[in-house]
């Protein structure tokens, strides 16, 4: 019996997609998506081109294969963005719509050797002339939108000034709600705030794809699995602005009431190069996060090596962390556990920062059970490692086995 | 504030609200100061730890008001003087089997 290929590929030129880089694709993009997913699905195929679109909307039952030679290339007109409902910076909220956004989906699969790319420096450029000019309050209509749509959602320290501008950047994907989603093969780059954003979904799959986002790419962190669970990270290279691969669980009120912890992560095989940690914890850990297996990778010029981070405002419980057979070169510290981190907080917030000992409540962050063994740490420039709890509940259940650190003797 | 690198540049791992903390085997060669200062910490192993390099008029491991500290099989430079300083009232520390190489 003959395949019918037409009956179970889509190609998005035969919805009048150009894939000449000047033409917005955006409607024939999503149009054979749409089309794929109700004739009961298939394969969105992208052959060499380029693509420049708006968001790509994913369906169920889909796989987005892009072709080697083919590069998707986002729009950095931030009117092609409708707000949507998400999770941005561990609260819920109306943000700018991610570039790839799946919500609600079952079965999606983004493959192929081609290239996603979110042209994220014109982000970063309002971004950085916006801390700059210390404008944090919203400027544009845009801003303004977000603003009276997050009325409640304004008041929060964290997001590098986020919150404040209503400058909501999006990410270059976001899988939100969905289960049973790959994405491998293919290169993401450029992206406008976080590259990969995993949020409340459930069997994930990322092998073999490169993330590339330049050092100089505010809050550009390569993967961020955000209360979600069985996800498996492998065979990938990552080189960041932020962190590589960070692990969140939502932000402290916010994220306490969604509830929904991090858990059942592996990550393996994989080199994570420059941006400020190499795989991260926190600080919006007010979820939980639990059972994360690290092994067999490499981190170069990560700021930190494992970093695992929140304070007194954040609650959540970060336990049972495995992590062997790394190797770290030129790292600040290998090792970073910190209970009093202040990144977005007031330094005059005296109950964060205080260093006697407070009652426990549910804002009480609890590290325990993380364990290291076999890391090598070299050219190490700051710290051989730091862990430094809360006197109400200590920093619980460490260890390191067979770890060798080695201070770099020439600094500058 | 409290910066989680910023005041220790160079140096060795330090460690402060912890409970039930074990380094077995570990070796730590630090640019400047001790390999491993803890502070305020119940239940501290160190176990065949190592440096490569010790600096003059350093000890190698500090502890500050640890309570149940074990240091055993250690090695430490023979021109070492300075391995272990204790200070604070609560700290209690058994030593056994470390030797010089």
């Amino acid at each position: 019996m003959a395949l019918n290929l037409s009956a179970v590929f889509f190609y998005v030129k035969d919805f009048n997609a150009k894939g000449d880089g000047k033409t917005k694709d955006t409607s024939a993009i999503n149009k054979a998506i749409e089309v794929c997913s109700e004739s009961g699905g298939g394969t969105v195929y992208f052959p060499a081109g380029t693509y420049l679109t708006g968001p790509v909307n994913l369906k169920s039952n889909i796989v987005l294969y892009i072709d080697a030679g083919a590069n998707i290339l986002f729009s950095d007109d931030f009117d092609d963005y409708p707000a949507v409902w998400t999770r941005w910076g561990g609260c819920e909220c109306y943000a700018y719509s991610p570039l790839i956004f799946a919500y609600g989906c079952s079965n999606v699969t983004i493959t192929g050797r081609g290239t996603v790319d979110g042209q994220g420096a014109a982000w970063w450029k309002v971004y950085k002339e916006r801390m700059g000019s210390g404008r944090l309050y919203p400027v544009t209509e845009r801003d303004k939108e977000f603003a009276e749509l997050n009325i409640a959602c304004t008041a929060h320290g964290s997001g590098g000034g986020g919150w404040k501008s209503q400058f909501l950047r999006p990410p270059l994907i976001q899988i939100m709600k969905c289960s049973n989603v790959v994405i491998e093969g293919v290169t993401l780059k450029n992206s406008p705030f976080w590259n990969t954003h995993l949020l409340y979904s459930d069997g994930i799959v990322v092998n073999g794809v490169t993330i590339l986002n330049p050092h100089d790419a505010p809050n550009g962190d390569g993967i961020d699995i955000d209360s979600c669970k069985n996800v498996r990270i492998s065979d990938s290279f990552i080189d960041a602005g932020d962190d590589c691969i960070c692990l969140k669980s939502g932000m402290d009120e916010d994220g306490r009431r969604v509830g929904m912890p991090t858990e059942n992560i592996a990550v393996t095989n994989c080199i994570l190069n420059h941006g400020h940690g190499g795989i991260v914890m926190g600080s919006d850990v007010s979820g939980g996060i639990r059972n994360v297996v690290v092994s067999n990778c490499t981190f170069i010029d990560t700021d930190r090596g494992i970093r695992i981070k929140a304070n007194r405002a954040r609650g959540g419980v970060v336990e049972d962390i495995q992590v062997s057979n790394v190797n770290m070169k030129r790292v600040f510290s290998p090792l970073v556990i910190h209970a009093y981190y202040c990144c977005g907080e007031s330094p005059d917030n005296s109950f964060l920062f205080d260093k006697t000992t407070k009652p426990v409540t549910e804002k009480t962050p609890v590290f325990k059970n993380i364990h290291l063994s076999g890391v090598s740490a070299r050219e190490v420039t700051a710290s051989a490692g730091f862990i430094y709890g809360i006197p109400e509940l200590p920093v619980e259940n460490v260890t390191l086995t067979n770890v060798n650190i080695e201070m770099t003797q020439n600094p500058d | 504030m409290m910066y989680d690198l910023e005041p220790m540049a160079g140096a060795g791992f330090f460690l402060k609200n912890g409970k039930n903390i074990c380094f077995h085997g570990v070796s730590i060669t630090t640019r400047q100061g001790s390999s491993i200062h803890a502070e305020d910490v119940e239940g501290l192993e160190i176990h065949s730890f190592k440096t490569h390099k010790s600096h003059k008029d350093t000890y190698l491991i500090e502890l500050a008001n640890v309570q149940r500290a074990y240091i055993g099989s250690c090695f430490t430079n023979p021109k070492d003087e300075y391995f272990v300083h204790v200070e604070g009232e609560e700290t209690e520390i058994i030593s056994s089997d470390n030797s010089k190489r």
